[in-house]
């Protein structure tokens, strides 16, 4: 097992905020949610400390783009990654359909929490009710975020700087 | 780091999101505040958005909505010359709804206005309420502003006339089965044959103990209805405006001095000096169905949390947290985020207060933004009345953060339904443009 080092966390420190960059100056309806399929391509096959790890850190970078906290970010993020921590032990989650099937079901749950959270944060400062974003706007991000799960889970663990965070194979 | 540990943390964050608790939430933004700068990496992406921003003509967009603003402030002056006989008519325009109450607006006029406490608040015809405080030097309210007490307020009184009766009003009635849309006013003493239907007038008797209440004689509440009450009779006073959301500039009525009604547009909202310009960092969120935006501009340049932020005319957003280099913009499209807005029936009509409108979804893709409005009756009547019911959406008065003539869109208006769903098409630069003004009302006040 290789241990990642403070220059690997800087790879991907870098290559979060390059997808988070992307996203938000391309936009668009089919964008996927670049973040948070970096982070779960990683994650699949992190070790548990290192995953927990980066979710935090992916939460931090993702906060500085967004107006939801890192608080907010790092509950879902990190919920995310403990999800997929557990779902390894029994499928192999870093396949290409499981990977699509897990990323469709993480981007509903990640984006559904969000939503969660501003309503209830909206509700305790008596600042009125937070609509829920569009289901088709949903799907669609689901659905492109999904579709490139299935590529990232073989690209990204070979990205430069990030190969030896991935050090264990399911 | 152990499997549990990992989920005890996750919980702590998971109820922390939840419910925030504020030292906390405090630390976390400290935290986070060089983090926040790296947005700062993104603006060379935004070169190329810069040409594209803003098609419309900006002069003519302002021009238009001055004339706006003109029109509504001479819609409050009385076409009865009666009412204005041996009064001083002092302008002045609604700047905080919320700060002191539903019942409580602050108001702004001319510093030099003989304003004091007691005199009367009236809109066209219509009696609104009374100045209670004057803002002085070292006072939460600023040299220049006043606090008044609206009619609606439980404990104003209001000796009013009809023609062949004499009450005494003020407060709400009691929420009836229509709910708080129908608000009506409480009669609580009555002398004399009392008639549906007849209008009710301010008639204050003409005594030392009066004041200067008696300057609002003549100056119309509503009209009678009946309002049966536990089986005996009982009455109230429908009004004529929309006290919750149909105000935006008043007149305050001075006994006859120097000051006159020539004294309107106490401020241009629409002038540079209280305009201060910055850049988005982008021009969108990662966050798909929020429409957030982080600016590079902060505390350091005089920024405040709730500042309006607009771009050539167009109202954008508001600030929602500010820091000392970079701040979170809430574009209106963002869900739930809410304005205040006065709609141009275009013509020589005098614009309508809508109230406050909540964004409920917007679409990026066409531009398609949904704003909720429940208008009260009296609204809905006011809507009724105009031939022409396609709107031009413009902010409205009644918050210091945001000057009013700011354009949100068009839309159509229904004089029948009481919840509405309005929809405006924006523009596509609005929503993708990054180089925006953001307001300081103190910059732009110390400056005219």
């Amino acid at each position: 097992m290789r241990r990642a080092r403070p220059q690997h966390w800087l790879a991907l420190f870098v290559w979060l905020l390059l997808a988070l960059l992307a996203q938000s100056a391309l936009g668009g309806r089919w964008m996927p949610d670049l973040c948070l399929v970096l982070l779960i391509s990683l994650a699949a096959r992190m070790e548990e400390r290192e995953a927990a790890l980066a979710a935090l850190l992916a939460a931090f970078v993702r906060a500085s783009f967004t107006g939801e906290g890192w608080i907010v970010a790092g509950a879902g993020l990190l919920g995310a990654v403990l999800l997929v921590l557990s779902v390894r032990a029994f499928l192999e989650v870093s396949a290409p359909l499981y990977a699509s099937l897990m990323m469709f079901a993480l981007v509903f749950a990640v984006s559904g929490f969000g939503w969660l959270a501003a309503a209830a944060r909206a509700y305790w400062a008596q600042a009125g009710s937070v609509a829920g974003p569009a289901s088709a706007a949903w799907a669609q991000v689901a659905l492109s975020s999904a579709l490139l799960a299935a590529l990232a889970c073989w690209i990204v663990p070979r990205l430069p700087g990030l190969s030896p965070l991935v050090s264990r194979k399911w | 780091m152990s499997r549990n540990t990992l989920v005890i943390l996750w919980m702590a964050l998971l109820a922390l999101s939840l419910r925030p608790v504020t030292p906390i939430e405090r630390a976390a933004e400290w935290l986070s505040v060089p983090m926040r700068l790296v947005s700062a990496l993104a603006a060379p992406l935004n070169l190329p958005r810069t040409a594209q921003a803003g098609s419309e003509d900006e002069q003519a967009l302002a021009q238009s909505a001055r004339q706006l603003l003109q029109r509504e402030q001479a819609s409050v002056v009385p076409e009865d010359p009666s009412l204005v006989q041996e009064r001083n008519l002092i302008h002045a325009e609604i700047i905080d709804r919320g700060a002191a109450g539903e019942d409580r607006l602050i108001v702004r006029h001319a510093a030099a206005a003989p304003v004091q406490v007691g005199l009367p608040v009236v809109a066209g015809s219509t009696y609104v309420g009374r100045v209670i405080e004057v803002g002085r030097a070292g006072t939460a309210l600023m040299p220049g502003e006043a606090r008044i007490e609206l009619i609606t307020r439980e404990d104003a009184r209001v000796e009013a006339r009809t023609q062949s009766a004499v009450l005494i009003l003020g407060g709400l009635c009691s929420p009836s089965r229509d709910g708080a849309r129908t608000r009506q006013l409480a009669v609580h003493a009555q002398q004399g044959e009392l008639v549906p239907g007849d209008t009710v007038r301010v008639g204050e008797r003409a005594d030392p103990m009066s004041g200067a209440a008696v300057l609002a004689n003549g100056y119309t509440i509503g009209t009678l209805v009946p309002r049966p009450h536990g089986g005996r009779e009982g009455w109230s006073v429908a009004p004529v405006i929309d006290y919750r959301g149909g105000l935006g500039q008043v007149l305050i009525l001075a006994p006859r001095s120097t000051a006159s009604a020539a004294d309107l547009l106490v401020h241009d909202p629409l002038e540079r000096a209280g305009w201060f310009a910055a850049r988005l960092a982008l021009a969108a969120t990662p966050c798909f169905w929020r429409e957030t935006r982080r600016l590079h501009a902060g505390t350091r340049q005089g920024l405040s949390s709730g500042a309006c932020v607009a771009a050539r005319g167009h109202y954008l957003g508001r600030l929602e947290q500010t820091e000392w280099l970079v701040s979170d913009v809430r574009l209106l499209e963002d869900p739930g985020s809410s304005v205040l807005v006065l709609a141009d029936f275009g013509g020589e009509d005098a614009p309508l207060h809508l109230g406050l409108l909540h964004s409920r979804s917007f679409d990026r893709a066409t531009g398609r933004l949904e704003l909720e409005w429940q208008p009260g009756v009296e609204a809905l009547r006011q809507v009724a009345l105009r031939r022409n019911r396609r709107v031009d959406l413009y902010t409205g008065s009644g918050d210091r953060w945001v000057p009013a003539g700011l354009r949100i869109g068009s839309t159509e208006l229904s004089a029948s339904r009481t919840e509405q769903l309005l929809v405006i098409t924006r523009p596509a630069w609005v929503a993708g443009t990054v180089e925006v003004d953001v307001w300081r009302p103190r910059q732009q006040e110390s400056g005219s």
